[in-house]
C-alpha cells in the first residue's frame, strides 16, 4: 500500500476507489478535544481521556491566574460495526488527527472484537 | 435559481396542482423527486409549515438539462397538511407521496396514503424535527464526556447530544413543536473547508 501519492491529506488512496475502509489515528495529533465523538452520526468513537496540570513554570506561574492543563489520551476506540464511513469525523477535526486508510478492517468472531483500540487504530491500513 | 441551477417556482396549494402540470407541458417531463421539509426552527421562519418540493427535469437535447423545482408551503397540523397528488400527472410520484405522507405526515388529496416504509399502528413522522429518536434518549452519548471534568476548567455548559431535545421539555404537555426543536442538541456549525 503506498500512501505516498496523495496530493490532498485525508484524501483516499487510488487503490480505495471503491470506498473507504478504515481510519488511522495519528496520536501525536490529537488533543483528545471530542470533537470528532460528538461530531460523529453513529456515535462510534469514545475518548478516555484525562487533563494534567503543565509542568513546573507552564503550568503554574505567578502572571497567571488559572493554571495550564493539557489533556492527555488513554483510549481512543472506533467500534467497525457502527461506522458508515461518512468522514466526518476525518473533516471535523481540526488537528488533522485522523485520515483514510487503506482497505476494510477484516471480520471478527464476534461484535466486540469490532471495536479496536488506539494501537489497532494507530497501524490501521498498514497491515 | 437556486446554486445547481434549478428554476425555483414558489407556489400555494391552490395553484401546486396547475404549477406542476403546467411545467410538464413545458417539458419539464423527467421527474426527480418529491419529498418534504419540515420548517420549524429553520430560519426561514415557517414554524408551523412543512414545505413540499418536487423537481423536474427537461432534457434539452441540444443542451445541458434544466431543473425546475416547485415549492409549497402548507400548514405543518397533520389535519391540514394536505395537498393535491399529481399521481396521475406523473405516474413514478405516488410513490414519492407514499414516502412524504409516511415520513412527514402530509397527505395527497386523491392519491394513495397507504404506508410504503413504515408501518406502525400509531402513525409517526420520523422526519419531523418534533419526533422523538427513542434510542438517541436512552443510549449514553460518548460525546457527554469531558476531558477537563477533573479541573476546575470543566465547562460548565451542559452539551446535549445532537438531536435529543431538553429532557425537562418532554413532561410539559405545552410545549410546541417550535420550542422542542429549539432546544435540541445541535452538531457544531461545519467549519470552513480549508
Ligand atoms: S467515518 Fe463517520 S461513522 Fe465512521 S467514525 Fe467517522 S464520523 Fe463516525
Ligand atoms: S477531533 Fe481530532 S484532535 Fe479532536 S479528539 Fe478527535 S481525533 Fe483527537
Amino acid at each position: 500500500m503506498n500512501n505516498d501519492d496523495r496530493t490532498t491529506p485525508g484524501a483516499p488512496t487510488p487503490d480505495a476507489a471503491t470506498g473507504h475502509g478504515s481510519i488511522r489515528l495519528i496520536e501525536e495529533r490529537c488533543t483528545s478535544c471530542m470533537i470528532c465523538v460528538r461530531e460523529c452520526p453513529t456515535w462510534c468513537i469514545t475518548i478516555e481521556a484525562h487533563s494534567e496540570v503543565l509542568p513546573d513554570e507552564q503550568g503554574h506561574h505567578p502572571s497567571r491566574q488559572r493554571v495550564r492543563t493539557v489533556h492527555v489520551l488513554d483510549e481512543f476506540t472506533i467500534d467497525w460495526a457502527l461506522c458508515m464511513y461518512c468522514g466526518i469525523c476525518i473533516e471535523e477535526c481540526p488537528f488533522d488527527a485522523l485520515e483514510w486508510a487503506g482497505p476494510h478492517v477484516l471480520g471478527a468472531a464476534d461484535l466486540v472484537g469490532l471495536v479496536h483500540d488506539r494501537h489497532a487504530l494507530a497501524e490501521a491500513g498498514s497491515r | 435559481m437556486n446554486r445547481h441551477g434549478d428554476e425555483i417556482v414558489q407556489t400555494t396549494s391552490e395553484q401546486w396542482r396547475d404549477a406542476v402540470a403546467a411545467a410538464l407541458a413545458e417539458g419539464f417531463s423527467w421527474f426527480d423527486s418529491l419529498i418534504g421539509i419540515d420548517e420549524v426552527g429553520r430560519p426561514s421562519g415557517g414554524d408551523e409549515e412543512v414545505r413540499v418540493v418536487v423537481r423536474l427535469v427537461r432534457h434539452d437535447p441540444e443542451g445541458d438539462p434544466q431543473g425546475r423545482q416547485l415549492h409549497v408551503r402548507i400548514p405543518r397540523e397533520l389535519d391540514q397538511a394536505r395537498l393535491d397528488s399529481i399521481g396521475d400527472l406523473v405516474a413514478g410520484a405516488a410513490w414519492y407521496e407514499r414516502e412524504t405522507h409516511d415520513m412527514f405526515g402530509v397527505s395527497f388529496t386523491g392519491g394513495d396514503d397507504r404506508p410504503l416504509l413504515w408501518h406502525l399502528d400509531t402513525p409517526r413522522h420520523p422526519l419531523r424535527k418534533d419526533e422523538l429518536l427513542a434510542a438517541r434518549l436512552e443510549t449514553p452519548w460518548p460525546g457527554a464526556k469531558d476531558p477537563d471534568d477533573d479541573t476546575a476548567q470543566a465547562s460548565r455548559r451542559r452539551t446535549l447530544p445532537p438531536g435529543v431535545p431538553d429532557p425537562q421539555l418532554l413532561d410539559d404537555p405545552s410545549v410546541t413543536p417550535a420550542e422542542l426543536v429549539a432546544s435540541l442538541g445541535r452538531a457544531r456549525s461545519r467549519r470552513a473547508r480549508r
